[in-house]
């Protein structure tokens, strides 16, 4: 059997038209590369011949010991003489024909399940070996950028924010030992930020920002623990590293799995799941209440301030319909919040 | 630009690969990926890579990828390694400064070595490619010319651009064939204009439209609230509007300005790097990627992709190779049957899995 193809001599780009003959002698199967005019190029036992695997309809290369390569377009000859191998398995799975579709729906169920399950896991490994300065650096940025966007210096006097820190300061040292990381320190920052109303947030470094119009409307002591208590409770629980890590995973995971996204959907699944982190979920939310009222109570506060907050705050504007937020409902919150303190 | 160009034979690069047939590996590929949790992701990159290189010719004769799965895969574990050991150790302060002080000096070696074993493991025409950068070039290219771009409030990174890709390109062979590169500066002040060009025009566009329909407002008030946890404390934060807006803004901006700002500046340093190539002195090279034909492939594969949950994803792939490999023209200046391949050496696969989470890639041979 003389298949046609190309033959290169070990190390060259010279190209020679030649064809490959697979003859019997003594017992043993021999592979011949011999060119047009009947000169004999290569000839090998055919064991010690590598096959390149078949991709698609590529040529195959049949690699002799001392480095020439046969290529040729003749996929039949070739898989003839190759025989079945676990390369010509994998080809005839990725042959586009109804089989496919069930490939196709493993695949869905693959990613449903890392979607599910396997997200979390990475998530938890990537939390567990984050050290506390990289949490640091990254809660510094982020003041950076959010004083070069939207705040201004605290405008409070010193004696407010002294009154405030206390309480800050009070609710940390009620933390239940272990709870925080080794080197982790909370610190708490007054901005004041028209655009934000009366507000808290968390970075997930422990430094916490509650801006000035929180500080005029809600000036109660109890109001206040139980906000910054609810805040703590954001990096306590994690969430915002937790939410960082799940869209980083995201990136990285369909990067390496599905490949080249583009330029486009690269920029989108980086920066855009980041920006998605931001929020969080109405499930991290209650867990954050719950952590909130259990220290405020530890501290020696009222834990009924941060109820009596989100009920004011329902009293000031309608709770919109519940299908959109992916924030608890303000009346609602406070609701939960009276059945957490009143739980044994 | 190339003297004698009449004397050389135009010779179309061509890409072969089918939809259909690149699908199915595609899709197992990603099956068996996720049944090995990870691991056949190395023996995917392998097969990805071959499909596309054996897929790509030049006068008949294709590229080809020799790595094998096992060798990508011990690169991705010490890098895994690496960046477990540098996390754990960074929780001491002191050392997170020494570890990435030592990192800032392994990235030109890394660099290196991930040019290398990607040079030393492809070939075109039975001839492999090599990458003979050092690591002072590398630091220079690399290091020292974008911090003197970021210092000069990048006027300067046309300069830090055109040194990266010469350092890059100059240090390719294709066995003892060396590629040359050099262009004028003006050609890649000219991209980068056009790069800012676009973003500025379409930010102000952008701000019109936004004013037009009266939602600038809403985006104002609202902008803090994706900025913040615990937004729905406030009940300025109640509208839903308010809510969604601004991330579908800032999904407009990437999608708008900046993504495509990229694919322009991609396009047209592509034609000014193969224009200004030579291999062996008497090779050259032509692309003519018509710029904002580019971007429209870029941006609606994205969208397709997009509406199909990614199913569309090898459709893409496929689409974007046939259109460079359409644009794209060896000049031959003399025999193709005349390269000789180096002494064969193996590079480790560290520097090429560091370049695969760095995105370094090299942009040689389409």
């Amino acid at each position: 059997m003389a298949v046609a193809g190309r033959y290169y001599a070990a190390q060259t780009s010279r190209m020679i038209e030649a064809s490959a003959i697979l003859s019997t002698a003594g017992g043993e199967d021999h592979l011949t590369v011999r060119s047009g005019d009947g000169t004999a190029l290569a000839s090998a036992p055919l064991g010690s011949v590598a096959f390149s695997d078949r991709i698609g309809s590529a040529p195959r290369r049949l690699v002799f010991p001392d480095g020439a390569v046969f290529e040729t377009d003749e996929h039949d000859a070739v898989a003839m003489i190759e025989g079945d191998t676990r390369a010509s398995r994998l080809h005839a799975w990725e042959a586009f024909r109804p089989r496919l579709l069930g490939v196709i729906a493993v695949g869905l169920a693959g990613i449903w399940v890392i979607w599910r399950y396997g997200l979390d896991l990475m998530v938890a490994g990537a939390v567990a070996l984050t050290p506390a300065p990289m949490l640091g650096a990254m809660d510094a940025g982020t003041i950076q950028a959010i004083d070069a966007t939207l705040a201004d210096p605290s405008t409070l006097s010193g004696g407010e924010r002294a009154r405030i820190r206390a309480i800050f300061d009070d609710l940390v040292a009620a933390l239940p030992p272990g709870s925080t990381r080794s080197g982790q320190d909370f610190t708490l920052d007054f901005r004041a930020a028209p655009g934000m109303g009366p507000n808290a947030f968390a970075l997930p470094g422990g430094s916490v920002i509650l801006t000035d119009a929180f500080a005029e409307q809600f000036g109660e002591d109890d109001v206040i623990a139980g906000v910054l208590g609810h805040e703590i409770g954001h990096v306590v629980e994690q969430h915002g590293l937790k939410q960082v890590y799940r869209s980083l995973s995201i990136f990285l995971l369909v990067a390496l799995m599905a490949g080249d996204t583009g330029p486009i959907l690269e920029d989108v699944l980086l920066e855009g799941n980041l920006l998605l982190s931001l929020s969080f979920s109405r499930e991290k939310e209650r867990e954050a209440d719950a952590f909130g009222v259990a220290l405020v109570r530890e501290a020696g506060y009222d834990p009924y301030g941060l109820a009596r907050f989100f009920l004011e705050l329902s009293t000031m504007a309608p709770d919109g319909p519940g299908w959109y937020s992916t924030h608890p409902s303000s009346a609602d919150r406070a609701e939960r919040i009276e059945e957490l303190i009143e739980a044994p | 630009m190339y003297t004698e160009k009449e004397e050389k034979t135009p010779v179309p690069v061509e890409f072969h690969g089918k939809t259909g047939e690149w699908f199915g590996i595609w899709i197992v590929n990603l099956v068996l990926s996720i049944l090995t949790i990870g691991i056949y992701s190395a023996w995917a990159k392998v097969r990805t890579k071959k499909y596309f290189y054996q897929h790509t010719y030049v006068g008949g004769r294709n590229f080809d990828y020799h790595a094998t799965g096992k060798q990508i895969l011990i690169g991705r574990l010490i890098v895994i390694a690496g960046l477990v050991v540098y996390g754990v150790l960074s929780a001491i302060p002191i050392l997170a400064l020494i570890g990435f002080v030592v990192l800032l000096f392994l990235i030109p070696w890394l660099a290196v070595r991930s040019l290398m074993f990607d040079a030393r493991m492809s070939s075109w025409s039975n001839v492999r490619f090599g990458f003979h950068g050092t690591y002072g070039g590398a630091a220079k290219a690399l290091i020292l010319f974008p911090i003197l771009a970021v210092l000069t409030l990048y006027t300067t990174a046309p300069f830090a651009d055109r040194a990266r890709r010469r350092f890059v390109v100059d240090n390719h062979t294709l066995g003892k064939a060396p590629f040359a590169f050099d262009a004028p500066i003006s050609k890649f002040y000219k991209a980068f204009l056009a790069f800012l060009a676009w973003i500025v025009i379409g930010a102000v566009l952008m701000g019109a439209v936004l004013m037009a329909t009266g939602l600038f407002e809403t985006l104002a008030m609202a902008f803090a609230g994706t900025m913040d946890p615990s937004a729905m404390d406030d009940p300025a934060m109640m509208d839903p509007m308010a809510q969604v807006l601004p991330i579908l803004i800032f999904y407009a901006a990437i999608i708008v300005l900046f993504a495509p700002a990229g694919a322009l500046y991609y396009a047209m340093t592509r034609n000014i790097v193969f224009n200004h190539s030579t291999l062996g002195g008497v090779h050259a090279f032509r692309s003519t990627v018509p710029p904002l034909r580019y971007v429209w492939i870029v941006l609606s594969n994205a969208v397709a992709i997009v509406c199909t949950l990614g199913l569309a994803l090898p459709w893409a792939h496929i689409r974007k190779s046939r259109f460079l490999a359409a644009h794209t023209t060896a000049l031959v200046g003399g025999s193709l049957d005349d390269f000789v391949g180096d002494i064969k050496t193996d590079g480790g696969a560290v520097g090429d899995a560091y370049g695969d989470i760095e995105g370094l890639g090299l942009d040689i041979g389409v």
